[in-house]
């Protein structure tokens, strides 16, 4: 019992720790601060204490808890793979209004006025793939080995709350894009890398997991509560 | 008699009317300021860099640039455009204590930029920005300005 309430407190601040990196680009966007001033105070923490708890939960033998938090972090770098492919060919189709890793860099390092560099497409892309990541860390915890078409609905929430955001408003492309060209190109192609995210992210996660049963949210909720009657190395 | 009269009136007001409205829109024209452009005779490169030089020959500094050009390539446009911002501390002292709502012409902004093969620097002429300014202090720094701006563009084109 007291074991499982550990669980439940550690699966708790990884979605704590895993939702801080996907909102601070809305929130800098937002005007609230600098996204290079968030990095450094946010970003970069939650980052190190992700992969701390990874160390925390195997020197804990949490097993199930450990290879959750992996498997999302793997699924999701991988569904973002597939996610880019998406975009990058969106926007050099002229479906897209601009390269967003590009602009994220340029904005984590603070210098928008020189224009893109190495280092800052370096830093852009390492911050669209560690997106990927905690969001493939959030569904792993969260739905656990659901039916592939939850990760695919996952995917197009998250291309959905992107899109009302206020990361395509400052664009200066409005909500869904509709002010950019003729008012779909964008709406379709972020709707379409995210159907392709969820869909790698739910298959890449399937595969990682083959036959385990992995608890969601819900489950470890239940255990901590009512007490669990499982084996410690099955959850 | 009294149609010929009639007639010669309205030619007459007509005439008033016409030479009135050119009038005021040369006025008008008068008013807006024009940018200057001088045809550099180094490639874009060579210009950013003769520019640098020749303010800090004109006792000025570069205190911010924007890498348009590099800006808008995240966009998917290939275009070499580059903006300056001059001005020195000395000169900024002396315009915001006398109007601080001086920051909305100073520094003052240079712009280089490519179009077909040839690279031009484009700037509004300091002295009719400044104009608006009811300080006498703040038209003077245009005026400065504008003799500093225009040693540099001859730096440039030559």
């Amino acid at each position: 019992m007291r074991q499982e309430k550990i669980k439940l407190v550690l699966v708790l601040i990884t979605l704590l720790l895993a939702g801080i990196s996907p909102n601070l680009y809305p929130i800098a966007q937002a005007g609230v601060a600098k996204l290079s001033s968030l990095a450094v105070k946010f970003l970069i923490p939650s980052a190190v204490g992700i992969i701390l708890l990874i160390f925390i939960t195997r020197a804990l033998k949490y097993k199930s808890l450990t290879k959750q938090i992996l498997f999302g972090l793997l699924a999701g770098l991988v569904a973002t793979v597939g996610l880019e492919i998406i975009r990058e060919i969106g926007f050099r189709t002229g479906n897209m209004p601009g390269d967003m890793p590009k602009l994220i860099g340029v904005l984590l390092l603070d210098r928008f006025a020189h224009g893109p560099s190495f280092w800052s497409n370096v830093a852009g892309w390492a911050y669209h793939f560690w997106n990927g990541a905690a969001f493939g860390i959030i569904f792993s915890i969260v739905f656990a080995n659901a039916q592939k078409w939850v990760a695919v609905l996952y995917g197009i929430i998250i291309g959905i709350v992107f899109m009302i955001g206020p990361a395509t408003t400052t664009l200066g492309i409005g909500i869904f894009g509709l002010e950019f060209k003729d008012g779909y190109q964008f709406l379709i192609t972020v709707t379409l890398a995210h159907i392709v995210f969820g869909i790698v992210l739910g298959w890449t996660l399937r595969k990682l997991a083959k036959n385990e049963e992995l608890p969601n949210i819900f489950r470890r909720l239940k255990n901590a509560i009512m007490g669990s009657k499982r084996n410690e190395s099955v959850n | 008699m009294k149609s010929r009269n009639f007639k010669l009136t309205a030619i007459l007001l007509m005439a008033i009317l016409f030479t009135g409205l050119t009038g005021f829109s040369n006025s008008l024209k008068a008013q807006t300021p024009q940018p200057l452009t001088v045809e550099s005779s180094r490639d874009f490169e060579g210009t950013v860099d003769a520019i640098k030089k020749a303010v800090s020959n004109g006792d000025m500094m570069v205190l911010s640039e924007l890498n348009q050009g590099q800006i808008l390539s995240m966009t998917g446009l290939q275009v070499n455009a580059h903006s300056f911002f001059i001005g020195n501390p000395s000169v900024g002292k002396k315009a915001f204590s006398s109007d601080p709502s001086a920051g909305l012409v100073i520094p003052v902004r240079v712009n280089v930029y490519e179009k077909n093969g040839e690279t031009y620097v484009t700037y509004f002429k300091p002295s009719d920005l400044f104009s608006s300014y009811n300080s006498k202090k703040v038209k003077m720094i245009g005026k400065k300005m504008d003799g500093v701006l225009k040693m540099m563009m001859q730096n440039i084109s030559n």
